[in-house]
């Protein structure tokens, strides 16, 4: 509610009277009240003015902090209802449905792509070269590096996530990335049932990459229902290399896998039952 | 998930604020607005007051894209009990405090102020609310956002307790805190040199 009195310096309006006139947020006494002091007060009509050219300025060329961008287009493959994610093809053993990837829509697509800087969780240089076994980020770097990001998704919300975060099953998993240069990028995990997942291939293969700046992944993952700590690696390789084996590494040892030509780095999320 | 799909409940009617005495009833049906929609209508406000409180166009800028993402991240941060416009002030001037209170930003207003000073200038304005003006960066919390209020926006005491959600006996008791505060801060922080005009 606007009111009339205020400190003895002034009798005209403030910022926020005008800006709420502005933005229809008054009722019809209180807009009345500030109306009436506009007619008859040449300097708060001319505040309100230039108010209202830099709201029109503003919606001329809004500043880029919400500005949409479009995924640019790359070569990873949709994957169709998450029936291929985590498995190879020939694979004997079913699809597990309770894990399964699925398209983001464009607009989380382009809302993810604004707040993909501040979740990167993964940094890997490009490796040294073809045939270099890297099992770790380390050694000589080279440059060119990929970033990747990661959100979580739940009950329709996204936050970034870090290392250790916490999540839930039927939380969604949303990665992107940005890379300075072409290469082949991969994402598996191991849960806490020791079971080895893909989560990012083009079907059971490393997903060819394109340079680009906080590109959304095409494909993204609900989580299933086996609690305990999951640890994603991310693998950066030369070539698009297979899959299976690495997957199948991954239930076979605890140990971090080790690829030759790729960079890989990991990192952990504690999936925790949902208290109701 | 967040904009540009999420929708906030905004309210277009009299603000609510849930203060101890003076309740306001909201008028008018909310009305859902997307992020980006409340962006688009109400930025341009953010931008101007960080102008104002930060002097600075990219520091100002880097506040309206902070409060949008995170509102974009957490669009539950905004309850709908207040107005958008009384909201967004509130949070804008926090953030702005929180920026004003960051080293790099501390050193560059030391410079501004040490320059004044150093050039004998005496106070442009001597007012206890000029001077508070200057201090924001070491004020306490409370004493900085009413002063901010007070002295930058021009706002009422009524306006303040909207934007704080407090009675207004409240804002008035911050008001001379905050002027006791300036007066005591600028005892202790005279030149030790003469102003111009004046013997050694």
């Amino acid at each position: 509610m606007i009111h009339p009195q205020r400190m003895p310096t002034s009798e005209c309006l403030s910022g926020y009277a005008l800006d709420k006139l502005l933005a229809e947020e008054l009722d019809a006494a209180a807009s009345e009240h500030v109306r009436g002091h506009l007619a008859g007060c040449t300097a708060c009509a001319a505040r309100f003015a230039e108010m209202e050219a830099l709201q029109r300025e503003f919606l001329a060329e809004p500043p880029a902090a919400l500005a949409s961008r479009r995924p640019s287009r790359n070569s990873l493959r949709v994957v169709d209802g998450g029936r291929s994610a985590g498995r190879a093809a020939g694979s004997d053993e079913p699809a597990r449905s309770a894990r399964r990837s699925l398209m983001p829509g464009p607009r989380t697509m382009a809302a993810l792509a604004g707040l993909a800087a501040a979740a990167v969780v993964a940094m890997l240089a490009w490796p040294a070269s073809t045939g270099d076994h890297l099992g770790e980020h380390a050694g000589a770097r080279t440059k060119g590096a990929i970033a990747v990001a990661l959100h979580v998704e739940h009950d329709g919300r996204a936050r970034p996530a870090a290392d250790g975060a916490r999540v839930h099953p039927g939380d969604i998993l949303h990665f992107s990335y940005t890379a300075s240069r072409p290469g082949h990028l991969a994402i598996v995990s191991r849960d806490g049932a020791g079971t080895g997942s893909i989560y990012l291939s083009d079907g059971d293969r490393a997903a060819a990459i394109t340079p680009g700046s906080e590109v959304a992944a095409p494909t993204s993952v609900v989580l299933d229902d086996v609690l305990g700590g999951e640890t994603l690696y991310f693998l950066m390789c030369h070539e698009a290399i297979a899959l299976e084996p690495v997957r199948r590494g991954l239930e076979q040892s605890a140990a971090d896998p080790v690829v030759p030509g790729c960079v890989i780095q990991s990192m952990t999320i504690e999936k925790r039952a949902l208290l109701r | 998930m967040p904009a540009p799909g999420e929708h906030v409940t905004a309210s277009n009617g009299r603000s609510n604020t849930d203060n101890d005495g003076a309740p306001s009833p909201v008028s008018g049906s909310p009305e859902a607005l997307s992020v980006e929609e409340i962006y688009r209508r109400h930025g341009h406000m953010v931008l101007r007051r960080a102008r104002a409180l930060l002097r600075d166009d990219n520091d100002a800028l880097d506040v309206l894209q902070q409060i949008f993402l995170s509102l974009l991240d957490e669009p539950e941060r905004f309850t709908g009990r207040a107005s958008v416009t009384t909201w967004l002030y509130r949070v804008t001037t926090n953030r702005c405090l929180n920026r004003l209170r960051d080293s790099s930003t501390r050193a560059r207003l030391l410079e501004q102020r040490g320059a004044s000073l150093l050039a004998g200038e005496p106070r442009a304005d001597a007012t206890e609310w000029a001077i508070a003006r200057q201090l924001l960066d070491r004020m306490p919390d409370e004493l900085a956002q009413v002063t901010i209020y007070h002295a930058i926006d021009g706002m009422t005491q009524q306006e303040i307790a909207e934007v704080l959600g407090c009675s207004r006996r409240h804002v008035g008791n911050l008001l001379e805190r905050a002027r006791r505060w300036a007066r005591s801060a600028e005892d202790t922080s005279r030149p030790p040199f003469p102003r111009p005009g004046r013997r050694p």
